[in-house]
């Protein structure tokens, strides 16, 4: 029958055009962000490596994670506010607290976020946390971590570590990315996107400049402590873009349902 | 054989005729722009001159049952894209599915494919040609002239010809 033998020709060429497109977009290196493109060889190691790293920096920062879960349910709640808006992540994404008197909040390569409960404290409003957690989320659907590390060590000791199975490997390498930040631009994309992203689930883009302001304040006192302005620069800079983009928004802000100095109060005053 | 049935040549096909024709694919145009919210509108549309001008002749019935028939795999795809889209962003309020922009191009790649096929199919028709799509032109041809049809005897050029097997 040659309208089957058609059938099947026109079937075939849209499996084909389908498959094509599907191909092109899964392994195009830069379809997160065409900025920090590679080549695909290289995109295919670093994803398998940053797959290795994840299960590995996961089992290291999970023993240290808060685990009450009053705690995990106040942040699943303003993650999950922020997160319908964000862009695709290579892997699901995970927040982690962690009980330190650490300001800061990091980015690590899998897709593990850390926010350390002194950055909680500092903040006055869910809506602040959830601009800090918007940035780092920008950073995640960035792949900036991944490159971050890769411009530090390069990619043949990233392999070497994630290759490794010892915890005091993990423990090191942890570490140096806590201490390590980002490019000058890959912070004003993220705070570009973070903006974006608050700005899409009606949240005031102010909520970030207040939160980076909040950070900046504290600087004098506690810099022992600080970490995130060290890790995040031109803070000022940041501050005025985000006060600029509030500025132009015109939505309507949208309260983030949580007790916010309830949950912050969760947090032990070790600072 | 019926006899009766005839593939008409370009210059036996009268003027109004090759209008209407022509004017099934236009259809797909110009609710293609109404449609793009709505995916399946443009699909009525051609339903809809389909049903009002099937009786006309063969050669309308064919080009109009062809333009709607043919729309059926791009409204398929653009029904998943826009109902992806939808149920995602506005009933569940979710992110959308890591396959949705791929999804959306490989559906406008489509679309634009058919656009173009259906532009070569309404200038045919303008002249009173036959243009056959994959599968539908045959469903088309099967079901308005069929296995009998015969061309006209004579000795002038014969442009419009059955699909192959037929």
């Amino acid at each position: 029958m040659r309208i089957l033998r058609e059938l099947l020709l026109l079937l075939g060429l849209m499996g084909l055009v389908g498959a094509s497109v599907f191909g092109v977009w899964h392994w195009w290196p830069s379809h997160h962000n065409a900025k920090y493109a590679q080549s695909t060889s290289d995109n295919l190691i670093e994803k398998r490596t940053e797959g290795r790293l994840r299960i590995l920096l996961r089992r290291e920062v999970t023993s240290d994670a808060v685990q009450d879960p009053s705690v995990i349910e106040g942040m699943r709640r303003i993650q999950e506010r922020i997160v319908t808006a964000a862009g695709p992540t290579a892997y699901p994404l995970e927040v982690f607290v962690i009980d330190s008197p650490t300001v800061n909040a990091v980015c690590l390569p899998g897709d593990i976020i850390l926010v350390y409960s002194g950055l909680i404290r500092r903040m006055e409003s869910a809506e602040e946390l959830a601009a800090v957690l918007a940035h780092e989320i920008a950073h995640a659907s960035h792949g900036d971590s991944m490159h971050a590390l890769e411009r530090e060590l390069g990619m043949a000791a990233i392999l070497t570590l994630a290759g490794g199975r010892s915890d005091a490997l993990a423990t090191r390498l942890l570490r140096r990315l806590i201490s390590s930040g980002f490019s000058r631009q890959q912070e004003q994309d993220a705070d570009k996107e973070a903006t974006r992203i608050l700005a899409s689930v009606d949240i005031d883009p102010a909520a970030l400049s207040d939160s980076l302001r909040r950070m900046r304040q504290v600087d004098a006192g506690d810099s022992g402590v600080l970490q995130y302005v060290s890790t995040h620069p031109d803070i000022d800079a940041r501050i005025k873009t985000a006060e600029a983009v509030s500025a132009a928004w015109k939505g309507k802000s949208r309260p983030i349902n949580i007790d916010w100095q309830q949950f912050r109060s969760q947090f032990r005053v070790l600072h | 054989m019926n006899s009766s049935i005839v593939l008409p040549q370009p210059d036996e096909v009268p003027k109004r005729e090759k209008e209407d024709a022509m004017a099934a694919y236009l259809m797909n145009f110009a609710a293609w722009g109404a449609g793009l919210p709505l995916p399946s509108l443009n699909l009525i549309a051609a339903a809809l001159y389909y049903f009002a001008n099937r009786r006309k002749s063969r050669f309308v019935a064919f080009h109009c049952f062809q333009a709607f028939s043919s729309q059926l795999p791009t409204t398929v795809l653009n029904v998943i894209a826009v109902g992806t889209f939808i149920d995602f962003q506005i009933i569940l309020d979710k992110p959308l599915p890591s396959f949705f922009w791929p999804y959306v191009i490989f559906a406008v790649f489509m679309n634009v494919l058919y656009l173009g096929v259906s532009i070569y199919a309404c200038v045919l028709a303008a002249k009173g040609r036959v243009y056959y799509f994959l599968v539908f032109g045959r469903w088309a041809y099967a079901k308005y002239y069929g296995p009998n049809a015969m061309p006209l005897e004579g000795n002038a050029p014969r442009p419009n010809l059955p699909p192959a097997g037929f």
